[in-house]
């Protein structure tokens, strides 16, 4: 096998479709901690450490910014499924955010008088000596909604990818509530945001070249991405506080892909 | 707005004021329990629409002082007066009225040749272009949430290999619930007596769950009835007043309800589809399709109790009549505090989905909510029903056997896979045997 075979099939070894679960909806839910109240709102609160030791659950884990949580939910097809796990989440995480004299808020774009403290994670350690001080507090002020599909092998997550790809800025102002502002944080401070078409596998190995996220592609911050979890990942949702608003993204994610599950 | 929308809101805001001022009717002495029953049946033979259509009407007829329409074609409302059931004898008169009516609708079913189903969503129809009774707001009422539904909506429903696609606002048709009538005390304690009702209710859901299959596929979901109807009526845009907006007219408000003032601003908020503005407040409460609704009946505010899907037996339905109503007792004696409405809200769609099979929120001893295993939870709210119902002297009207039988066969839901879960395909066949067995079928 030639260097650059090896090293596709390398790349594609990184990601781990399982076919079973094609069709699936996994979501993610980033949220602020915040403390205190009022009208002036709470201040941010850089204790998501504690909040994970008590929530102490894997669908629970940390983000860049030591304000924040993520929440996930396990793959499930039926849009109620979906919602009664976000909803698990959600009374899951209130109560014990209540129980630290914090609460969870889905705020999608923060002021800069936020602590710019990073989650003490290798990874996100990593990152933040990496990057400028704007992408990191671009990184930190932002918080959104990632909707995952489930794929069955790499081509069909490349027509997957695809499709999704041409609704693109329809998908952005869907998930909007910040007037763009979060987007264009987000792309401050990830500069490979531009979703794109691949040709073929061949084609992504290239482009991951080029973006740098050969080697890790969690590394790729593209709104739209193909995701070492082997699914599409669709990054450009904001926050809401409506479960009911995350089951239409999901809806309309689904209905422009019905054809391929 | 048109016109007409216009005319309409006006005179329900009319109607609601008046109500409003004359709000003193409403008071009762407090010392009675008076509960009626309504209970939707379906009737089923292999015949056309036209012909089950004829049946279903010749039934009512035979039968018109207690039974009424509804909207799905070949369903047939049966109900009950109302009757204090701490008056003396009045436990064993509604349950005897309950069972007469049912036995004499049974009887017309026999003599026309149809059976009658006993379940909470009708195997047999299709869920798509499903019959509808012939009258014009069983038209328009589907028609308007088929129209202006999102199209980008996912209307496809299960959990297992089965989606059945409910995208057609006359699915409703479909399904029969049981409800229980409770006369309030006042406008005041109806607000009470529905917000605990909208807590309560999900508990009594998850072990009576028996709206699994349709169009005689398993979803594998212990009730879709109410998941069925937000899904297929989800339209959120219309209502938006800043005090309440987003809202469904289906399940559960976003808050629990501060007074009636605010329930009937609630009602207001929704599109009105029918034009009768003499009816408005009628139509409008007619339309709060909540798990629990109070409605205005002459001089009573009635608290209904929506969520539980017809049972197997009438037996079953006063076995959930009591509970619910020893529960709500209990919890308004002890003036509880009411589970914050985001966790009924998980607590409901756990008990649709899965019944007693995933944890639920429950209010500890120090009414703190604690997330448990349902069956284990659910024994103190028993506790605690039967504390109200003795309260009451009702307590030896609980059949325990029966709530014991229940717990240990499972939900009808339950019961009806244990007999269908090793069959492939399931035929029309199939599906009248296990109905048959179960007592969800009676011919």
């Amino acid at each position: 096998m030639s260097e650059t075979g090896s090293g596709l099939a390398d790349f594609l070894y990184k990601f781990n479709f399982t076919p079973e679960l094609a069709g699936f909806i996994g979501t993610e839910r980033e949220q602020f901690l915040l403390v205190g109240g009022g009208l002036d709102g709470g201040q941010y609160s850089a204790r998501a450490q504690d909040f994970l030791s008590m929530v102490n659950s894997s669908r629970w884990t940390c983000e860049l910014s030591a304000c924040q949580v993520e929440s996930r939910i396990n793959p499930q097809k039926d849009l109620s499924a979906i919602k009664l796990e976000i909803l698990e989440n959600e009374n899951a995480g209130n109560q014990v955010a209540h129980k630290l004299g914090l609460r969870l808020a889905n705020l999608e774009v923060v002021s800069r008088n936020m602590p710019f403290n990073v989650y003490p994670d290798p990874r996100y350690l990593e990152i933040a000596k990496t990057i400028s001080q704007e992408r990191l507090e671009a990184a930190c002020r932002v918080a959104g909604t990632h909707i995952h599909l489930g794929i069955r092998d790499i081509n069909h997550a490349i027509f997957v990818n695809n499709l999704l790809v041409t609704h693109t800025d329809t998908l952005c102002g869907l998930g909007d509530h910040s007037r763009g502002e979060r987007l264009r944080l987000y792309k401050v401070m990830a500069k490979n945001w531009q979703p794109m078409i691949y040709e073929s596998p061949e084609h992504l190995f290239e482009v991951a070249q080029a973006d740098g996220f050969v080697d890790n592609p969690r590394n790729c911050w593209k709104l739209i991405r193909i995701s070492i979890h082997g699914t599409v990942e669709l990054r450009m949702f904001g926050s809401t506080d409506n479960v009911d608003e995350i089951l239409e993204w999901v809806s309309f994610a689904k209905s422009i892909t019905k054809e391929v599950f | 707005m048109s016109q007409q929308e216009r005319d309409m809101l006006e005179s329900f805001n009319v109607q609601a004021k008046d109500l409003l001022a004359s709000k003193d009717r409403f008071i009762k002495n407090g010392h009675r329990v008076k509960v009626g029953l309504e209970s939707e049946l379906a009737i089923h033979a292999m015949l056309s629409n036209s012909e089950l259509v004829q049946k279903r009407d010749a039934i009512i007829a035979d039968n018109s002082d207690f039974t009424d329409v509804e909207l799905g074609a070949s369903q047939i409302e049966i109900r009950t007066p109302p009757i204090d059931l701490i008056s003396n004898g009045g436990i064993a008169s509604l349950k005897e009225i309950y069972e007469k009516r049912f036995a004499s609708v049974l009887d017309s079913a026999r003599r026309h040749e149809v059976g009658i189903l006993r379940i909470g969503a009708n195997p047999f129809l299709p869920t798509i272009g499903v019959p509808r009774t012939d009258k014009i707001k069983y038209h328009l009422v589907p028609d308007f949430y088929n129209q202006h539904r999102s199209s980008r909506l996912d209307t496809m429903i299960g959990l297992g290999k089965n989606r059945i696609d409910i995208g057609d606002a006359s699915v409703v048709s479909l399904f029969q619930s049981f409800q229980v009538n409770l006369e309030a005390d006042s406008l005041e304690d109806a607000c009470d007596k529905m917000n605990r009702s909208l807590a309560i209710a999900p508990y009594l859901l998850a072990f009576s769950g028996n709206a699994r299959y349709l169009n005689c596929q398993d979803t594998k979901i212990q009730d879709v009835r109410m998941m069925s109807w937000e899904i297929s009526h989800y339209v959120k845009t219309f209502c938006d007043t800043g005090n309440w907006n987003n809202e469904l007219r289906i399940g559960l408000p976003r808050r629990y309800f501060r007074n009636i003032v605010d329930y009937l601003q609630r009602a207001g908020t929704f599109p009105f589809i029918l034009y009768a503005p003499e009816s408005a407040l009628a139509i409008s409460i007619g339309m709060t399709w909540l798990d629990a609704r109070v409605k205005f009946i002459g001089d009573s505010a009635i608290v209904e109790l929506r969520l539980p899907s017809t049972q197997p037996t009438t037996e079953e339905e006063t076995m959930l009549m009591l509970l619910y109503i020893g529960r709500l007792r209990y919890s308004q004696v002890n003036k509880e505090q009411i589970l914050p409405i985001n966790m009924v809200r998980e607590n409901r769609l756990s008990a649709m989905l899965y019944g007693l099979k995933r944890p639920m929120w429950f209010l500890d001893k120090n009414e703190i909510p604690v997330k448990l295993p349902t069956k284990v939870g659910l024994a103190r709210e028993l506790e605690m029903a039967m504390i109200g119902l003795n309260g009451l002297g009702l307590l030896s009207a609980l059949n325990t056997d029966l709530l014991n039988f229940m717990f240990e066969a499972g939900s009808p839901s339950d019961r009806l896979a244990k007999l269908l879960n090793s069959v492939g395909d399931i035929s029309v066949c199939d599906m009248e045997h296990a109905l048959l067995e179960t007592k969800m079928l009676v011919t």
